[in-house]
């Protein structure tokens, strides 16, 4: 999928907020490739952008197309499909199964390519290794998003959306972790939809978009 | 999915006592219908035994009154009264008696009576129905100038023979097949003329109270040997779907006929049975549909409290169907694992009625389980297809 397009896009609950930014009411394309940061403060549904484009979210006026088909016409199936060749997501609440092991959360995924030894090896690089056989429910939040990160980047996709995902991570394991981030996305030729709440931390070289 | 982990995801928050209780439900529920299917079947074999009839006749006549024993005449169906009793629902096909106008002796072959140490003779009358009424190899039912006489009496001449005269006379007792091979020698006799032919006994009834033989042979002797009298038939015999259905006996007994006693009794017996096996259907229909309401929220219960795995799961790429599959798995198995148990006691418990009669002294062939499988087998697979279709339908809900 070369291109996301959103023509006249405002979500419903959004009608009676006063909005500045370029993204909401107007036309805006992206496309493979290139890294976009969304920011805003909370409440100008940073979010429910990147809900829409995964399908989770439906209430909104205007159309979101992609390449050229508009997403209304994509069925639920359709969208499942998406989900493990084209889209991965990184939630903000990150999801993760409590009562399952790190990588047993990891392996959930459908369409997981990592082997059980490429998951050890990019744990390594993202400080985790140890955790791998623990319940998530035992780990701290950092950690948690760690393991939540490897589990988006563990399929093939084309888009990366990653909502705010460096919110629980210090500055060192923010840039350890934007560095494996570019890397996968460069052998997947994605691109990324990325969100933060005015913290240009770690976004080296995105292009602002501003609600 | 990893089995272990949709274990673990979708199915980890059963609650055993209420399944239990939800699964009860069905059991007793599918039980009884069942069990009330094969009492209907059982309770059908017993009522209606088989004969040379088949087990769908009546045979009706008309009361005999004063005035027909002054009069010398025997009251007959006239041709209204016959088209009116076709009319009625549940008789399909109606057929008369037609009575022999000439006068038969029956002996036993002289050779076989030597064997025997003695013999016996006997004035008869001779009755014929038409031939389709009759349920014997149409083979055996034919008869043309020259060949034996096949004959059907009733089977209480052979208990009066065996239980009583044989035993009080010192004659040996005769069970029915060998009677079947015995030959009697019959002499017609009317019309000046007389003359032998070999007869033999093709079958016994229960029903008539009468002796028959096949319409052919009837025919040729009233021609050959008859007196040439003819009147209205007095007996009638009817071909019905279910003879012991109260709506025709009603209406026979409106119309002042008589039939015979044994079949009012079953109609009687029938009528009561119906009535009880209906409340006892209702009832096991009622269980079944209480319980699979029961089921059926208790296992959208059990997927809500998945409800953020499964939206979960779907986030992450699985497809509605992939998610409902262990719910629809789970449901099979549950009521499929019901349905057997209780196919197994249905089992037994026919098993034991079985013994129970056999010790009775009743010797009975009861109807096989099939029946009753195949209803509790439907009720099953719709109790899985509605439960699956509501289980699957709650998935839909959540994973939105």
């Amino acid at each position: 999928m070369e291109f996301i397009k959103l023509n006249n896009v405002l979500p419903i609950p959004l009608k009676d907020t006063p909005l500045d930014g370029n993204l909401w009411l107007s036309n805006i394309q992206f496309q493979r490739g290139t890294h976009s940061l969304i920011m805003a403060d909370s409440g100008k549904g940073k979010s429910t952008f990147l809900n829409i484009i995964y399908g989770i979210r439906k209430d909104f006026n205007g159309t979101v197309f992609f390449d050229n088909e508009n997403i209304e016409k994509i069925s639920s199936n359709g969208f499942s499909e998406l989900r493990t060749q084209i889209f991965s997501y990184l939630f903000q609440d990150l999801r993760l199964f409590g009562n399952l092991t790190a990588r047993e959360n990891i392996l959930l995924k459908p369409a997981c390519k990592f082997t059980n030894g490429e998951i050890d090896f990019y744990a390594e690089k993202l400080g985790v290794a140890k955790l791998l056989d623990r319940n998530c429910q035992t780990l701290s939040l950092g950690q948690q998003q760690r393991i939540a990160m490897l589990r988006a980047l563990s399929q093939p996709f084309q888009w990366l959306l990653l909502d705010e995902p460096f919110s629980h991570l210090d500055d060192k394991n923010a840039a350890n972790m934007m560095a494996f981030v570019l890397e996968r996305c460069k052998q997947e030729n994605a691109g990324i939809l990325a969100t933060s709440l005015g913290d240009k931390r770690g976004f080296d070289n995105f292009e602002i978009v501003k609600i | 999915m990893i089995k272990s982990v949709e274990r673990k995801l979708l199915l980890s928050k059963t609650k055993p006592a209420q399944f239990f209780i939800a699964l009860l439900g069905a059991f007793l529920g599918l039980f009884i219908v069942m069990a009330g299917v094969q009492v209907y079947g059982n309770m059908q074999e017993l009522l209606t035994q088989k004969d040379m009839l088949g087990g769908d006749f009546l045979v009706i006549n008309k009361k005999i009154g004063l005035l027909n024993t002054l009069s010398g005449t025997s009251p007959g169906f006239s041709e209204e009264e016959q088209h009116e009793l076709q009319k009625q629902k549940g008789i399909d096909k109606l057929g008369v008696f037609t009575a022999g106008t000439f006068k038969a002796l029956m002996e036993m072959d002289p050779k076989m009576a030597d064997m025997a140490g003695s013999g016996f003779k006997t004035d008869l009358f001779f009755e014929s129905v038409p031939d389709d009424f009759v349920d014997i190899d149409p083979s055996e039912w034919t008869w043309k100038n020259g060949e034996s006489v096949p004959i059907i009496i009733p089977s209480d001449y052979i208990k009066l023979y065996n239980m009583a005269f044989a035993q009080s006379q010192g004659l040996p007792v005769i069970p029915e097949s060998l009677i079947k091979t015995v030959t009697f020698k019959i002499r017609l006799r009317g019309q000046g003329k007389e003359e032998y032919m070999d007869g033999r006994i093709a079958g016994f009834s229960e029903r008539i109270n009468s002796i028959l033989v096949p319409n052919s042979f009837l025919q040729w002797g009233n021609q050959n040997y008859g007196d040439g009298k003819s009147g209205k038939p007095s007996r009638i015999i009817l071909h019905c779907t279910d003879p012991a259905s109260p709506s025709i006996v009603n209406y026979i007994q409106a119309q002042g006929y008589e039939m015979n006693e044994e079949k009012l009794k079953t109609s009687k017996m029938n009528g009561i049975l119906q009535i009880i096996l209906t409340i006892v259907a209702f009832v096991g229909g009622l269980i079944v549909l209480l319980s699979l309401l029961g089921f059926m929220q208790y296992n959208q219960l059990l997927a809500y409290r998945s409800a953020y795995e499964i939206q979960t799961l779907h986030w992450l790429g699985y497809e509605t169907f992939a998610l409902s599959k262990p719910y629809l798995k789970f449901i099979a198995a549950s009521i499929l694992s019901t349905f057997l148990l209780a196919v197994i006691v249905t089992y037994f418990c026919q098993k034991w009625f079985t013994g129970f009669l056999i010790a009775k002294g009743f010797d009975v062939i009861l109807p096989s389980l099939s029946f009753s499988l195949f209803t509790g087998f439907i009720i099953s697979m719709a109790m899985i297809v509605l439960s699956a279709f509501a289980a699957h339908k709650q998935v839909l809900n959540l994973a939105k």
